[in-house]
């Protein structure tokens, strides 16, 4: 019997083994997209992957993901599970996660299909068809696994329509609306590398590992059977970044420029995830502050980029001030998420006298000084029966779509606003990175879907607050104050047998 | 490039390695990586271990098969691997390498 091919060997005769030079049709009328952006590419043989994953093997470890997750999705709702979670205010970080983040898995699913079938390389092509394939896994077992929750709990029933139309999902919808309609090298660094290489680890680590901590069986077992394919998403990441540096001098200027725009849409889409962590877990792994010094500042600017240094790459535009941010953004993110929360699809609460301290002792430098007097405020509010809400539209970034609630680098008191005029218009921005990038490419930023822009216009649904959240699929409960929410209400109840006061 | 030119930013001695799912497979797996990686560091997380070396992170099927007890293909690696730091420089039947271009 003929000796097993060694994985070297059957991955070249699986990918490079299987291509054919078209004789039909010219080769620039097959791949007609990958010139215009100025990309270069001379050898794309050159072309690496460390994971030499075929077709077989995908099918594979795939199915075996698969069989895993599904038997752990089975016992959870076999046994109510969703009764053992830490605490009901814990769903609400995977609301967010359901309506913000799958429906982005499908535009990936989408999107590197379109690679795989338009990039010249076999190698390539086979890594963006093995992506295009798990990312429609995850959003299928994203689906699957939160609709155990959604028999029990509001706020899962409609992510589809709330991405499309609630002003906060604008934020991950644009960002990834921004890279497909990008050409096909610049949506490789803006996805595969400054999203899952740069970036992903911030969303998918810690707070799986948080997922974990509060006894949310589903999620940790699809963020761990997600990670496994990310790994492998990663590796793509970093190929294509090296494998155009290495093909043409004339590419590293391109490359920069992509890296600059996509590490600080990529950060400012993180915001979220900031502020899900340090205020929607109950019980904490770590704070957004060390998950960015470990995973962002450590990995990536220590590790990662004195390798990229050899090709003149330099770290991305706004590190600085990301770095400067990070005693601050989960705070700024939540108390707006908290004070226009009448128009989320999801509920906030005051973080309790523990979970204070906590933000105390993680941040020493900026909690008690700026953030604890707004919940100090807010507590006087509702101790006196009210809500502390904002009661008005906030003003967006042009590019971001995130309420101007940051503040200046050096001076956590004092909102940062920046504006740009273009052909007679002005265009407001929430950082100097989102105005620069706004100025590479004016023409695709005016065209911006600003959700409170849209309200104003008159295109969501009606001039009322009621209005626009039955227009944007929100049903009463799902939004607003958590004490007292239908979600706290059964929580309470379904536990009360174990109340001991 | 020195890292310390980023302001606000300290610089810390540079490392990669794997974070892996805490299950009895990957216990197992983080055996044989210490066996053959002596310098390196294993911390935990809720429902994660991470594995981290200074220089290079060699995982080697024999070793790995040693600890399982039973065959193992490299490419099984791939269903306990949540992330990496680092560069795969080499993966193949025989072993995974994880190390970065440029010391």
């Amino acid at each position: 019997m003929a000796k097993k091919l060694g994985l070297r060997e059957t991955y070249a005769a699986m990918t490079r083994g299987v291509n054919w030079t078209p004789s039909y049709v010219k080769e620039e009328e097959a791949f007609p997209y990958h010139q215009f952006e100025g990309i270069k590419i001379h050898d794309w043989d050159k072309w690496e992957d460390p994971f030499r994953m075929t077709v077989d093997n995908y099918w594979k470890y795939q199915a075996e993901k698969d069989r895993r997750l599904y038997a752990v999705l089975d016992s959870f709702s076999q046994n109510q599970g969703h009764l053992n979670i830490s605490d009901a205010r814990y769903l609400n970080a995977i609301k967010i996660f359901l309506q913000g983040v799958t429906p982005l898995e499908y535009m990936a699913h989408r999107h590197f299909m379109f690679i795989s079938r338009y990039i010249p390389g076999p190698g390539t092509r086979m890594a963006a068809l093995c992506q295009s394939i798990d990312e429609l896994r995850h959003t299928q077992i994203e689906i699957h696994s939160m609709s155990p929750y959604n028999k029990y709990y509001s706020g899962f029933h409609s992510m589809r329509q709330m991405h499309d139309r609630v002003w906060y999902l604008s934020v991950p919808k644009s960002y990834f609306d921004d890279a497909v309609t990008a050409g096909p090298f610049e949506f490789l660094t803006a996805i595969s590398f400054s999203f899952e290489y740069l970036l992903t680890n911030l969303l998918f680590v810690p707070f799986m590992s948080g997922a974990a901590y509060n006894g949310d069986l589903p999620t940790t077992t699809f963020g761990f059977s997600a990670q496994s394919d990310e790994s492998r998403h990663m590796t793509l990441g970093l190929q294509v970044i090296k494998f155009l540096l290495e093909q043409d001098e004339a590419n590293v200027p391109i490359v920069q420029r992509w890296l600059d725009k996509w590490f600080w849409r990529g950060y400012r889409l993180n915001a979220l995830v900031a502020a899900m962590m340090d205020y929607m877990l109950p019980k904490k792994v770590m704070s957004w502050k060390e998950a960015f010094e470990l995973y962002f500042e450590q990995q990536m600017l220590d590790g990662l980029f004195p390798d990229l240094a050899r090709y003149g790459i330099k770290p991305p535009m706004g590190v600085e001030q990301a770095i400067k941010e990070k005693e601050k953004i989960s705070h700024e993110v939540y108390w707006t998420l908290y004070s226009f929360g009448f128009a989320a699809a999801f509920n906030t609460w005051i973080p309790t006298a523990s979970e204070q301290d906590w933000m105390t002792q993680k941040y020493p430098e900026t909690f008690d000084k700026y953030y604890r007097p707004h919940f100090e405020k807010a507590q006087k509010i509702a101790d006196q029966g009210g809500r502390f809400f904002m009661l008005g539209l906030p003003q967006l970034c042009q590019v971001c779509q995130i309420p101007m609630l940051f503040t200046e680098p050096d001076d956590p008191g004092k909102i940062c606003f920046r504006s740009t005029t273009y052909q007679g218009e002005k265009y407001h921005f929430c950082s100097d990175g989102c105005k620069q990038i706004f100025e590479w490419e004016p023409q695709k930023y005016v065209q911006s879907w600003l959700p409170v822009h849209e309200i104003y216009k008159g295109n969501c649904g009606g001039p009322t607050v009621p209005e626009v959240l039955a227009w944007y699929g929100i049903q009463p409960g799902d939004n607003g104050e958590y004490q007292g929410s239908v979600d706290q209400q059964n929580w309470a109840n379904w536990h009360k047998d174990l109340a001991t006061v | 490039m020195s890292a310390t030119t980023i302001a606000g930013h300290t610089a810390k001695e540079r490392f990669i390695g794997v974070d892996l799912q805490d299950n009895e497979e990957a216990r197992r797996i983080v055996r044989a990586i210490v066996r053959d990686n002596p310098e390196a560091k294993v911390s935990q997380i809720p429902g994660l271990i991470k594995v981290t070396c200074h220089h290079q992170l060699d995982i080697k099927r024999a070793t790995v098969e040693q600890e399982l007890h039973h065959e193992w293909d490299t490419q099984e690696f791939n269903l306990i691997i949540i992330s990496y730091v680092g560069d795969i420089q080499e993966w193949d039947d025989d072993h995974i390498l994880v190390k970065w271009n440029t010391d």
